[in-house]
């Protein structure tokens, strides 16, 4: 069973996780990029924590990373939330049918995820009054945009996957009477 | 319990909604929470703003050191130790330059302004902003003007008590009044949205008016905002969407957006002559 300290401590963690992700996106990767875009972490953590940990924590985890970047962002918020939770439930579903060492099949998530995650903010842009020259400029933010997501996607697979792993072990709390719950 | 699930999502849906449609307009005040995730995260941001720009700099020295070891092989140990001194020497002298201009700028200026650093952009590709490390206790308010050396950078847009997010002359949201050039004929520049900080668009404000590819672009002075003549960018394409359509240019910025280190904010308009409101 997991108790109230363990999901704490999980929060705690990819609470500081996003933080760390959205602090290296607005201060280091804005000036590492490729053609003037650079790659979109949280949604990287919220397509690779939902691949393995399932729709329904995919979806929270997705939600709240999006939310902390809206605010952080301070236009639209809870447009990016939205979006992200569904990327992270969809990934999710996708990681309860297939193999979850593919990388091949990871990163064609990524990549669908990213174009996926992106015409869908676009679209809400659009919905609340933005005008987006959606031809010109999706094509001229997408193609970079999922290359630069999938090669950092490779990169942080590892990580997640061991930190997913850390998860799951303490997940499983064995009582005096040892049995495990 | 079904149906009570599906009416909290409604529910949540539709505050939701309302949250987005809120904040998808100008705002000048941030809420609480919004505040107070951007106080808590704008330290971290301006340490790792500094530690990268200080990485960044070891890396270029590390660059030219390879450089110039293969150039001289026996001065290769010698070169190591000086090259990282001179890189960080240079990241400093590059940034004092960038100072320098900004406070020549401060001070030849008939108007007051305010200087601040960068200290982070927006994490969104759609959205133009930046993010400086000057605020309401500095006098900073929103929708000031913001410019650098070469030029306009944007429009100050909310402001917390140490920082303010500057709405750059690119994004969606920016719409600043200029004058061309060699005609003296007035236009509206008006941001795109990912348009990677590269471009914005020029549309006339009066009919008849010609555009031409390589006119520049200047501000009007007739807003309380920018004062006259402070150079936004150059033509550089001129589009003609079909019969009975207004042509539009496409500008670039004189201001390199996406190398931006310094800006600064005029915060107070009273030196300006004879300005009207927007």
């Amino acid at each position: 069973m997991v108790g109230w300290r363990l999901c704490l401590l999980i929060a705690f963690l990819l609470f500081n996780f996003f933080v760390i992700a959205l602090v290296l996106e607005s201060s280091v990767f804005c000036f590492l990029t490729i053609n003037g875009v650079f790659p979109d972490i949280v949604a990287i953590i919220t397509i690779l924590f939902g691949f393995l940990r399932g729709p329904r924590q995919g979806a929270v985890i997705g939600f709240a990373g999006g939310l902390l970047a809206d605010i952080l962002t301070g236009r639209l918020v809870g447009l990016g939330a939205l979006i992200m939770a569904f990327i992270g439930a969809l990934s999710g579903f996708m990681g309860t049918r297939f193999m979850r060492d593919r990388y091949l099949l990871i990163l064609a998530l990524i990549a669908v995820c990213t174009v996926l995650q992106n015409t869908l903010y676009t679209f809400g842009m659009w919905v609340f009054g933005w005008q987006i020259p959606i031809f010109d400029e999706v094509f001229g933010v997408l193609p970079y945009l999922i290359i630069y997501n999938c090669l950092l996607a490779m990169l942080l697979y590892p990580i997640i996957s061991k930190l997913n792993h850390f998860m799951e072990k303490v997940a499983i709390v064995k009582p005096k009477d040892n049995k495990t719950v | 319990l079904q149906v009570t699930r599906w009416v909290v999502l409604f529910i949540t849906i539709l505050i939701i909604a309302g949250m987005i449609f809120t904040t998808s307009v100008f705002r000048e005040e941030l809420s609480f929470l919004e505040k107070a995730v951007l106080e808590l995260v704008r330290p971290v941001q301006e340490l790792t703003n500094s530690a990268f720009h200080t990485v960044k700099g070891w890396i270029e020295g590390f660059i030219k050191l390879k450089e110039a070891a293969k150039e001289n092989e026996e001065l290769k140990a010698e070169l190591a130790a000086i090259y990282m001194k001179q890189s960080s020497l240079l990241e400093a002298q590059r940034q004092n330059q960038a100072l320098r201009e900004l406070v020549d700028l401060t001070v030849e200026s008939p108007y007051s302004l305010v200087a601040g650093e960068i200290i982070a952009r927006s994490p969104n590709n759609w959205l133009g902003s930046i993010t400086i490390n000057k605020g309401r206790r500095d006098r900073i308010q929103p929708s000031q003007g913001v410019i650098a050396p070469e030029g306009v950078v944007g429009k100050v847009g909310a402001v917390t008590s140490s920082s303010a997010e500057v709405i750059l002359l690119t994004d969606a949201q920016s719409a600043i009044g200029g004058v061309l050039l060699s005609s003296g004929d007035p236009v509206l520049v008006e941001g795109i949205s990912g348009s990677k900080g590269n471009t914005a668009r020029v549309k006339l404000l009066v009919w008849g008016t010609e555009l031409k590819v390589g006119d520049q672009v200047v501000t009007s002075g007739l807003s309380s905002v920018f004062p006259k003549g402070v150079p936004i960018g150059v033509i550089e394409e001129v589009h003609t969407p079909g019969p009975g359509e207004t042509p539009y240019g496409i500008l670039r910025p004189f201001v390199d957006l996406a190398k931006l280190e310094f800006v600064a904010v005029i915060t107070d308009v009273s030196g300006l002559i004879n300005q009207e409101g927007d």
